[in-house]
C-alpha cells in the first residue's frame, strides 16, 4: 500500500525510515557507536586525569604519582587515538553501504514508477536525490543521531563533574543550555522550510542544466548564448537568496547562542578568579573547569547547529521517502499472462485525463484487426502518444477498458503485456556499449545467428559489415555515432529479436529526410507483416503504408477509414497533412 | 593485506573488538593500581615557640595514619611539607622544622594544613568522586 504523498517526515520519523537500511549493518554501526562512546569517555576523563597530575607536582611536589598519572595519561590519549583511526574507517565502509543501499532503492523506484509520477517529475530533482540526498541521509544518522547521542552525553557529563566541583559554577553553566535549546528550536522550524525551497530551486536547476548541456549546440547555432547566460545567472539568483536567507538564519542562532556562552564564560572565569583568590580553588580545578566548559560549550553550539542541520537534511530525507514511496508499477493489479492469438485490439469507451486534470481522452473507441496497420493521427497534442502508451501499461484509463482478443489489459501483467508489444520511438535509445550490447536490449536471450539475422532483415548488416569490429563496435558517445536511420535500422533489429505480435511506431520517421524515411519503409513493410501495428505519424508517407487511419480529435476518434478514401472525403484528414483540393489524385 | 584489514577489522570487526577489549583492561588496570591520596584540608593555629611551632586543630586529626602534611597560608602561593614533628594529642602536633621561609612571604595569619591519611583507585577518585579530592 503507497503512502499518501502528503507524510511529513520529522527527525524522529526519518530515523524511523533510515533505521531499516541498517540492518545487515548492525554490527558495524555499534561497533562505530562503541568506539565514537569510548572516544567521547576519554575526551572527558582526560582533563581530570590531567588536572591531578597538575596538582600533584605543583602543590604536592608527588613526582612518582605524576609520572605514574603521566603514563596513565599517555596510554588513554594513544588508546583514544588508534580508535579515532579505526572509528573512522569503520565509518567509512559504513557511509559507502549504506549509501548504496539507499542510491539502488531510490533509483529501483524511479525505473518501476508509475508513467504519470515521471511525466510530472524533475528530472534534476530525480538525479539529486538518487546522487546526493543518499549522502545526506547517511550524514543526519551519523553526525545529526550517533554524534548528537554522545553529545548529549557529553554535556551531562561535564555538567555533573563541574557542579561535584563547585555547586555555584555548575548552576551558571546551565543557563546556557536552555538558552541554546530554545533557539535552536525557534530557528529549527525556519531553517526547514529554507531547506525544501532549496531542495525544489535546485532540483529545477539541475533539470534546466541538464536539457541546456544536451542542447549546446543548438544554443550556439541559435545564437543565444547571452539569453542562456541571463537564465543561468537567473537561476543561481534564485537559489543564492534562499540560501542566504537559510544561511542567515543559521548564523543568527549560532551567533546569539554563542553571544550568551561568551556572556557565561566570563562570569564564569570571573566566579574562578575570586574562588581561587578567597576560597583556594586549585590550579588544577581551574583546569578541569575551563577544559569542561569549554567542551560543554563546544557540544552545545554543536548540538543547536546539528539540529538545524538536520532539519535541512529532514528536506532530503523526504524527498527519498517520497520517491520510494511513489506510486509505482508494481502496483498495476494484473496477474495473468497476456496471450496474443490474432492481435485484435480494442478500445472501449476510454476516459482518461492527467494528475493537472487535463482530459485527454471522452468516450474514445476504437478496434484495430488483427494483423492490420491503423495509423493514429490528429492534432500534436491530441492524446495519440498517450493511447498507445495505455496499449503497454504506462497508463490505464479511469473508465472504459482495452483489450486484446478479449483479454483486459488491467488483469494481465505489465510483464506479459510488454513482452507482446513493441515500442519504436522518434529516439531511439543507443547507450554506450557494443552494437551487439544495444541490439540484446531486443531479446537478452538472443544468440549470434539470431542476432545476425535481425540485422540482415533491417538491412543494417551492410553497415556493420563495413566497420572493422562489426558487431563489437562501440557506439554511443564513447565510440562511433549512428545517424537517425541507423539508430531506426537498429530499433528495427530489435524488434525481430523481441519478435512481439503488436508494434507501435510513434513519429518514428519524424527526423528523417525522405530518402532515408523511403528505405526505413521498406524495412517496416517486412516487419510489419503479420503483425498488428499502429503506427503515429504527421507525415502522409507513413499513413499511407496503413490500411486503416483513425482521427483523433477532442478526446475521441472521429472517424476512421482508408487514408485514400479518407483524404478524397475528410476536411479533417486534408487540413492535416495541408491538402489542397486536388492533391488525393498524387496520394 | 588490505583485504584482510577490510575483512577483520571492518567488516566483521572482531580485531577491532579485540583491541576495544584490550585497552579497557590495560586502562582499568592502570586505573586500579594507581593510588591517589585522599588530602582533607583543616584551619590551624601556628604559634611558635624558640624555633618551634604548634599547630593546633579544633578537630582531632592527628594521628599514627597520617602519611603527608602539607602547611600553608595561600596555596598557590607557598606550601610547606612537614616531616619533622611530634605528635603532642589528638589536635595538636609540634614541628621542628624551620617554617620562618612559609611565615616571611605570608602576609595572613589564616594557616591551613593538608592531610593525606589514605588513598583511593584512580578509578574511585574520577568515576565515583568525579574528580574531586
Amino acid at each position: 500500500m503507497k503512502k499518501q504523498q502528503n507524510d511529513k517526515l520529522n527527525i524522529i520519523s526519518s530515523v524511523k525510515f533510515l533505521g531499516k537500511y541498517l540492518k545487515g549493518h548492525r554490527i558495524q554501526f555499534l561497533a562505530f557507536y562503541i568506539g565514537w562512546f569510548l572516544d567521547s569517555i576519554a575526551t572527558i576523563i582526560s582533563p581530570i586525569i590531567f588536572g591531578l597530575m597538575i596538582n600533584q607536582i605543583v602543590y604536592y611536589k608527588n613526582v612518582d604519582l605524576f609520572f605514574r598519572l603521566a603514563l596513565v595519561y599517555l596510554v588513554v590519549m594513544l588508546f583514544k587515538c588508534i580508535l579515532y583511526f579505526l572509528v573512522n574507517q569503520i565509518y567509512a565502509y559504513n557511509w559507502v553501504m549504506f549509501n548504496l543501499k539507499i542510491k539502488r532503492d531510490v533509483f529501483t523506484s524511479i525505473l518501476n514508477a508509475d508513467a504519470q509520477y515521471l511525466s510530472n517529475a524533475n528530472t534534476g530533482d530525480l538525479i539529486s536525490t538518487v546522487q546526493w540526498y543518499s549522502s545526506e541521509s547517511m550524514n543526519f544518522i551519523i553526525y545529526n543521531i550517533i554524534h548528537n547521542i554522545n553529545g548529549v552525553l557529553i554535556v551531562i557529563f561535564c555538567t555533573v563533574y563541574i557542579f561535584i566541583i563547585n555547586l555555584y559554577i555548575g548552576l551558571l553553566m546551565l543557563i546556557a543550555v536552555p538558552i541554546a535549546v530554545f533557539i535552536s528550536l525557534k530557528f529549527g522550524k525556519k531553517i526547514r522550510a529554507y531547506g525544501d525551497d532549496q531542495r525544489n530551486y535546485y532540483g529545477t536547476y539541475i533539470s534546466w542544466l541538464f536539457e541546456i548541456l544536451g542542447g549546446i549546440k543548438d544554443i550556439r547555432f541559435l545564437g543565444a548564448q547571452r539569453k542562456v547566460n541571463k537564465d543561468f545567472v537567473k537561476n543561481h539568483k534564485a537559489m543564492y537568496a534562499v540560501n542566504i536567507k537559510s544561511g542567515l538564519s543559521s548564523m543568527t542562532a549560532q551567533n546569539i547562542i554563542s553571544l550568551v556562552n561568551l556572556v557565561i564564560q566570563i562570569t564564569i572565569f570571573v566566579f574562578i578568579a575570586f574562588l581561587s583568590v578567597y576560597a583556594g580553588m586549585t590550579i588544577g580545578s581551574l583546569v578541569v573547569i575551563v577544559t569542561f566548559y569549554s567542551m560543554l560549550t563546544d557540544e552545545v553550539s554543536h548540538l543547536s547547529r546539528s539540529y538545524m542541520d538536520a532539519q535541512n537534511r529532514v528536506s532530503y530525507i523526504q524527498r527519498i521517502y517520497d520517491v520510494i514511496h511513489a506510486q509505482s508499477e508494481k502496483d498495476w493489479p494484473g496477474k495473468k499472462e497476456l496471450y496474443v492469438r490474432n492481435g485484435n485490439i480494442e478500445f472501449e469507451d476510454i476516459e482518461f485525463e492527467y494528475k493537472d486534470g487535463k482530459q485527454i481522452f471522452n468516450k474514445l473507441s476504437l478496434k484495430i484487426k488483427g494483423g492490420e496497420k491503423t495509423a493514429l493521427i490528429g492534432k500534436s497534442g491530441c492524446g495519440k502518444t498517450t493511447l498507445a502508451y495505455m496499449l503497454i501499461g504506462f497508463y490505464y484509463p479511469e473508465k472504459g477498458r482495452i483489450t486484446i482478443d478479449g483479454q483486459d489489459l488491467r488483469e494481465c501483467t505489465l510483464k506479459s503485456i510488454r513482452k507482446n508489444i513493441g515500442l519504436v520511438q522518434q529516439d531511439v535509445l543507443v547507450f554506450d556499449g557494443t552494437i551487439e550490447d544495444n541490439l540484446l536490449l531486443g531479446n537478452p536471450k538472443a544468440n549470434k545467428n539470431e542476432i545476425i539475422n535481425a540485422c540482415v532483415k533491417s538491412g543494417i548488416m551492410d553497415f556493420i559489415h563495413s566497420l572493422p569490429d562489426g558487431l563489437n563496435t562501440i557506439i554511443g558517445s564513447k565510440g562511433i555515432s549512428l545517424s537517425g536511420g541507423q539508430k531506426q535500422r537498429i530499433a528495427i533489429a530489435r524488434i525481430y529479436l523481441k519478435n512481439p505480435s503488436i508494434l507501435i511506431f510513434d513519429e518514428a520517421t519524424s527526423s528523417l529526410d525522405f530518402e532515408t524515411e523511403k528505405q526505413i519503409h521498406e524495412a517496416w513493410r517486412q516487419v510489419l507483416k503479420g503483425r498488428t501495428s499502429i503506427i503515429i505519424a504527421h507525415r502522409q508517407s507513413s499513413v499511407m503504408l496503413c490500411q486503416k487511419a483513425a482521427i483523433m480529435e477532442l478526446g475521441k476518434i472521429i472517424k476512421v477509414g482508408n487514408p485514400i478514401e479518407l483524404s478524397k472525403k475528410e476536411e479533417s484528414f486534408r487540413s492535416l497533412f495541408a491538402m489542397k483540393q486536388g492533391d488525393e489524385d498524387n496520394v | 593485506m588490505k583485504n584482510w584489514y577490510l575483512k577483520y577489522v571492518i567488516k566483521k570487526p572482531y580485531l577491532y573488538f579485540l583491541f576495544i577489549s584490550i585497552g579497557i583492561i590495560i586502562i582499568f588496570g592502570l586505573f586500579i593500581t594507581t593510588n591517589v591520596p585522599v588530602v582533607k584540608t583543616y584551619p590551624i593555629e601556628l604559634n611558635e615557640n624558640h624555633g618551634e611551632y604548634l599547630l593546633t586543630c579544633n578537630e582531632p586529626i592527628f594521628n599514627a595514619d597520617i602519611k603527608s602534611i602539607f602547611l600553608y597560608s595561600d596555596k598557590n602561593n607557598a606550601m610547606n611539607q612537614i616531616t619533622n614533628y611530634n605528635v603532642v594529642n589528638n589536635k595538636q602536633i609540634n614541628v621542628t622544622q624551620d617554617l620562618s621561609g612559609l611565615i616571611s612571604v605570608t602576609n595572613s595569619t589564616d594557616y591551613y594544613i593538608d592531610i593525606s591519611k589514605n588513598t583511593v583507585t584512580l578509578f574511585n577518585e574520577i568515576f565515583i568522586q568525579g574528580g574531586e579530592n
